[in-house]
């Protein structure tokens, strides 16, 4: 498998900029996911890499030799990219096996080739059936065996999940992830689901609005966003607003400490911490805030609990990610737990 | 087309403007669009109503109706034209070549209105239900709009069919530009007058072409998603069951039992006269190889171009559409002129034989097999492609492994509807055929002009059962479309 690098690619449809300057390296044998809303121009970088859009600007290397590059454009058939669309898109004139066998060459051990991906996939014996015989999870696997039979130096996989419903997405996305780990498969995932960028990637690249705000560990990427947009994206956040003196910031929620390297200057700031960081309790103790509770939503390992903080000069709204037993209407003691990040306000 | 613009550009501007400002020429063309706009318009009813019957109803008898009614594609338009001149006398002029351009065109819309029909998924019509849309209203603003593109192919066809149809407003009496062509060919010297008409048809045609691209923009989108659509749950007509496979039952009846009674008719009355068998058996030996080998040139031809104009949409693909378009327009008679002219000045060597006629035909029915590809092409995802290419196939490859495979129930839909086409043709094979050789069409056209309908009527007859043979071809191949998606 091999390293992916992107310099300073850029693409415009018309006068929307659908990609501006983008630097991303993947390196050999990762899975990395380009995590976006809707219309951010992941799904047009993921299309660049592969061969079917071509870049106005910029270069990209598939493991040093360029595959775009000014008066370079590498036809998709030639670059070992292996796609994996939204929905599979199987050929529905061939079965499983043809489909699988499809970008092997002639003769050869087609056979046990296409026997071992079945395997892998775990499909095994389901050879003969046509597509439209296959359930969504299983076309989104045989489309997978299919991508990954030939060895390609990379696979892509364009929103791959999102035609599944929820319970199956977790399962496939989990045997999707343990497959290509699997083989070291070097793999760029675009998707707009912050939880299965996290859950499933070595590494995570954030875009918005055609550039790529941010690329790094799942956790850095949730507990160190590089700005408030990023912060927001990637998880639920409790915005608070307060003063920062030194590595310290006061907020409504008491005096907290800071954490993250490039600080804005002292003086008014959002202090931000995640839901989880917000630890309820009974009783109102030293350094604890009363708070109202709006609303429960209860997942069964935890809940997501809104609540109003009353102090100060406005209400001031809270998420908590909590074991407690709360119901709506209970009054609570809330502090933080952990440090804050703060971004220029 | 070298040869009308030839012909016109002698003419000079004063005499083409002289010709075109005839009161005549104006009258005309009121004729000639308004007969093809009013049978177009019946087509697309009739064909989609049928269409719709028999996909997504449980109308009683629908299977065999189905089956039933494509067939009257079989019949070839002046055949019907002298059934109905025959029986109804009163059926000439605009009613008559109404009732007959229609009854021989609409299976042009039903054909590819059902193949698209089976594949639309039903999971749209399943939505537009349960947000309070009727059926009906479902219907017209969900299914219909979807398989428009199949609708409008098939009623540009009808239109084209309409505006360069010779045979049966000749045999009805109804001067539209066909008739007032040939007539001004055959009746003077001065060939001008005819050369100007026909460029003016033309022009009408590529603007019927552009403007039916144009009605189809907003809704042609190639598929995208999981590719495999269900089957519809047919929709139960009650009480009116009876009343719609009855007003099928009546055009079927129009379209397909008068003429073919009227010729067993005649049949039976010249029975006793005696039957040239040996023609019989040569002109239609004669009339299989021509169809099978202008097909297969036909073909060749079609699907590059149709490939090309369904993934690659740009200016110069929607020109080589459009182009094609335009020797369709043109008359079979002008087509044949042009080769004739052709075939003395340049290709003396295969004058008057069978490539020159081949190369007529390609002219003629290429619209037929470029609209069955393109259609057909359209349906499947380009997603799809891009799979097999970023698995390593060249753009060439995957033509051949995965684009003409799935396209192919459209391009053998395709082949079928030329092959049809060909049989029926009557006025470039009468001018191009290699010297000796008759055919079915010509054959009969000989012994009409003897004015012996009766002679005539062995022909037709075999004609009509000939060509019935690709026509349920044209409906296998539609039906294995659909069959796979059954497995």
């Amino acid at each position: 498998m091999s390293e992916v690098k992107l310099s300073g690619v850029s693409k415009a449809f018309g006068s929307t900029t659908a990609l501006a300057d983008v630097d991303l390296t993947v390196s050999s044998g990762e899975l990395t996911a380009v995590l976006g809303p809707s219309g951010c121009g992941k799904t047009t970088l993921l299309r660049i890499v592969a061969g079917f859009v071509r870049a106005d600007r910029g270069r990209v290397e598939i493991d040093g030799r360029a595959v775009v590059d000014e008066n370079v454009h590498v036809a998709p058939e030639r670059r070992g990219v292996a796609i994996v669309p939204q929905e599979g898109a199987l050929f529905p004139h061939l079965d499983v096996a043809g489909n699988i066998s499809y970008g092997l060459p002639r003769g050869g051990s087609t056979r046990t080739r296409v026997d071992e991906m079945l395997e892998l996939v775990g499909l095994g014996g389901l050879g003969k059936r046509r597509p439209d015989q296959l359930s969504g999870g299983q076309q989104q696997r045989v489309a997978l065996a299919r991508a990954l039979a030939p060895s390609p130096r990379v696979v892509v996989l364009d929103e791959p999940f999102s035609a599944l419903d929820a319970g199956l997405r977790a399962q496939v996305r989990d045997e999707v992830s343990q497959v290509l780990r699997g083989i070291d498969a070097t793999a760029i995932i675009v998707t707009h689901d912050q939880e299965e960028a996290l859950s499933m990637a070595d590494s995570v690249a954030v875009m918005e609005q055609g550039r790529l705000v941010m690329h790094g560990s799942p956790s850095e990427v949730y507990y160190r966003p590089v700005d408030l947009e990023v912060a927001r994206f990637v998880g639920d956040l409790v915005e608070l607003p307060g003063t920062k003196t030194g590595l310290e910031v006061d907020t409504i929620l008491g005096r907290l400490p800071i954490h993250g390297s490039s600080l804005p200057a002292d003086g008014p700031v959002v202090a931000v911490v995640r839901p989880e960081q917000i630890r309820v309790d009974g009783r109102v103790e030293r350094g604890a805030k009363g708070a109202h509770v709006d609303d429960v939503s209860f997942f069964g390992h935890d809940a997501l609990a809104r609540l109003t903080v009353y102090s100060g000069d406005a209400p001031l709204r809270v998420l908590a990610r909590t074991v407690a037993p709360l119901q709506r209407g209970d009054d609570v003691a809330i502090r933080v737990i952990g440090p804050a990040l703060v971004y220029p306000a | 087309m070298g040869y009308l613009l030839v012909r016109t550009s002698e003419a000079g501007p004063a005499r083409i403007l002289e010709i075109l400002s005839r009161p005549g020429t104006v009258a005309l063309v009121g004729r000639s669009l308004g007969l093809a706009a009013v049978v177009t318009g019946l087509c697309l009813l009739i064909g989609i109503t049928l269409a719709a019957l028999v996909t997504r109803t449980a109308m009683p008898g629908r299977r065999t109706l189905a089956v039933l009614a494509p067939l009257p594609l079989a019949i070839p338009s002046y055949v019907a034209a002298f059934a109905w001149v025959a029986a109804a006398p009163w059926a000439r002029g605009f009613l008559g070549a109404t009732i007959v351009l229609t009854a021989c065109t609409y299976p042009y819309v039903y054909l590819p209105v059902v193949a698209a029909m089976r594949s639309v998924d039903p999971a749209q019509e399943e939505v537009s239900r349960s947000l309070g849309r009727s059926a009906w209203r479902t219907f017209w603003t969900v299914t219909a709009r979807q398989v428009w593109p199949a609708a409008a192919s098939g009623g540009l066809l009808v239109a084209l069919y309409t505006l360069s149809d010779f045979g049966a407003v000749s045999i009805l009496q109804y001067d539209v530009f066909t008739r007032v062509i040939h007539t001004s060919y055959t009746a003077t010297f001065d060939r001008t007058p005819a050369a100007v008409l026909s460029t003016l048809l033309v022009v009408i045609t590529v603007v019927i072409a552009v403007g039916e691209r144009w009605t189809r923009r907003p809704v042609e989108q190639t598929r995208v998603g999981a590719g495999v659509a269900r089957r519809a749950e047919p929709h139960p007509l009650g009480a009116l069951g009876p009343v719609a496979a009855g007003a099928v039952v009546a055009v079927l009846l129009v379209a397909l039992a008068f003429p073919v009674a009227s010729l067993l008719y005649w049949f039976s009355t010249g029975l006793s006269a005696g039957i040239d068998t040996e023609r019989l058996l040569t002109s239609t030996g004669t009339t299989l190889f021509l169809a099978v080998l202008g097909a297969v040139a036909t073909m060749a031809l079609a699907v590059p171009i149709g490939v090309l104009v369904a993934r690659h949409r740009s200016r110069s693909s929607a020109v080589v559409e459009t182009a094609t378009w335009a020797g369709h327009a043109l008359p079979g008679i002008v087509v044949a002129l042009a080769l004739v002219f052709f075939g003395v000045r340049v290709a003396q060597p295969i004058y008057q034989r069978t490539p020159l006629l081949l190369i007529a035909y390609a002219v003629l029915f290429l619209p037929a097999g470029v609209g069955a590809v393109r259609g057909a092409v359209a349906m499947s995802s380009p997603r799809i492609e891009e799979v097999a290419r970023s698995l390593g196939s060249s753009p060439l490859a995957v033509l051949r492994r995965v684009t003409i495979p799935l396209a192919a129930p459209g391009i053998a839909a395709g082949t079928a509807l030329v092959m049809l086409t060909i049989m029926k043709e009557l006025p470039a094979t009468l001018l191009l055929r290699p010297t000796g050789a008759n055919t079915l069409a010509t054959s009969l056209w000989t012994q009409t002009g003897v004015a012996a309908y009766a002679a005539a009527a062995p022909y037709a007859l075999t004609l009509v059962l000939l060509a019935v043979l690709p026509t349920l071809w044209l409906m296998r191949a539609q039906g294995r479309f659909t069959a796979t998606e059954d497995l």
